[in-house]
């Protein structure tokens, strides 16, 4: 009983706290500062004009993703003259197009969806699914989910490997060749399950002590 | 510690100190209190947890109208939301038959500090009388809280 005994003097009772505080202080922000791990960013993306006959130049960024983990894609369009068309597809669809340099037009992409944010959207009618997204057709940013497939407005996991590719044209000039998006793809990151372990670790930890508290102080006050 | 061993539970009780039966009052009626306390603070999150649930659901859909997040995080959060939510009323069970038990042990000490004073002879007859009255109503209570869940007075 006497190493805790050593539980309720102030350094030990500062310590185990202490330690609990800084769990719960750490698991909010781990997740929100791990909520997305970033696979890609570029600020613009430049691409050529042929990407649009021949998917080796297009634009392709090889994502894998586990079990009940999301792709996060967004996507901005705002360089003159640039026309751009994103899709999604497995690694093996992509790698059998590459070998044939098909044009990417005459590819199915899988299904995904994207939202549409506003004050006073409703989350289920600003969200829509789609195989190809159109920049500036379909509008200059564009939120995408992917997941592997969809029902409705809902993702269906499906982990593998996939790629992204986006592909365009120039409206200008003969000369202008450069298409410029920009990018940002994401895939779930560590921050809710690392946000749930440090909460529970600090809980654990707060009841652990409380009990051996108790225990001490009845034996030492009652059976002494 | 040590010579202590061997010594049976009842050899320990308090039955003709009145100091040892008064750290028995004080430390029951403590032991009483704090688990009292946590089974109140228990009972009041799993009753608040639909408060709760609407506070985080309103927080989430504004999250997604500033998009922070899409809507399959939104239907995520909203899944996570219900389970804290049922585990904040499912708590209440587990807490509360734990802190049933503390208060009881509580206040099996307070009736055991208040038969001492009974039976301690070098006090007066009045104060013995008392504290016998008062075993008894604590014995009453846990006896109660033991065996039936509640107890309710209706007056029609």
């Amino acid at each position: 009983m006497a190493k805790w005994d050593g539980l309720l003097k102030k350094k030990s009772a500062y310590l185990i706290v202490g330690i609990a505080i800084i769990c719960f202080i750490l698991g909010p922000l781990l997740g929100v500062f791990l909520k997305k791990t970033y696979v890609y960013q570029a600020k613009p993306e430049v691409i050529q004009e042929d990407s649009v006959s021949g998917i080796t130049r297009a634009f392709a960024q090889p994502v894998t993703i586990a079990k009940d983990q999301k792709l996060i894609i967004e996507i901005a369009e705002f360089y003159p003259n640039s026309t751009v068309t994103l899709k999604i597809l497995a690694k093996s669809t992509y790698e059998s197009a590459v070998i044939a340099n098909s044009t990417p037009g005459s590819i199915s992409g899988l299904e995904f969806v994207y939202s549409v944010f506003g004050w006073g959207t409703s989350p289920s009618g600003g969200t829509q699914g789609a195989t190809a997204l159109g920049l500036p057709t379909n509008g200059l940013y564009l939120y995408i989910e992917f997941m592997g497939t969809r029902s409705g407005d809902a993702l269906i996991s499906w982990p593998g490997d996939y790629v992204v590719i986006v592909y365009g044209y120039n409206t200008g000039g003969p000369t202008d060749l450069n298409v410029s998006f920009d990018i940002s793809i994401a895939v779930d990151g560590p921050g809710d399950e690392l946000s749930n372990i440090f909460i529970l670790v600090g809980i654990v930890l707060l009841i652990f002590y409380f009990i051996a508290a108790v225990i001490v102080i009845l034996r030492k006050n009652y059976f002494r | 510690m040590g010579n202590e061993r061997g010594v049976s539970l009842y050899e320990r009780l308090p039955l003709d100190n009145k100091e040892k039966a008064m750290k028995f009052l004080i430390y029951g009626l403590l032991t009483a209190v704090i688990f009292g306390t946590i089974l109140m603070i228990s009972k009041s999150i799993a009753d608040n947890a639909g408060t709760w649930q609407n506070l985080d659901n309103q927080q989430n859909e504004m999250n997604y109208m500033q998009g922070i997040y899409g809507y399959n995080d939104y239907i995520e959060r909203l899944e996570k939301t219900a389970l804290i939510a049922y585990w904040m009323q499912y708590q209440e069970v587990i807490v509360g038959n734990i802190a049933r038990i503390g208060v009881n042990v509580g206040l099996i000490f307070i009736m055991i500090a208040f038969v001492s004073f009974a039976l301690n002879d070098k006090l007066d007859e009045r104060t013995r009388r008392i504290s016998l009255t008062l075993a008894g109503v604590v014995l009453f209570v846990v006896m109660f809280t033991t065996f039936f869940s509640n107890i309710a007075i209706f007056v029609s």
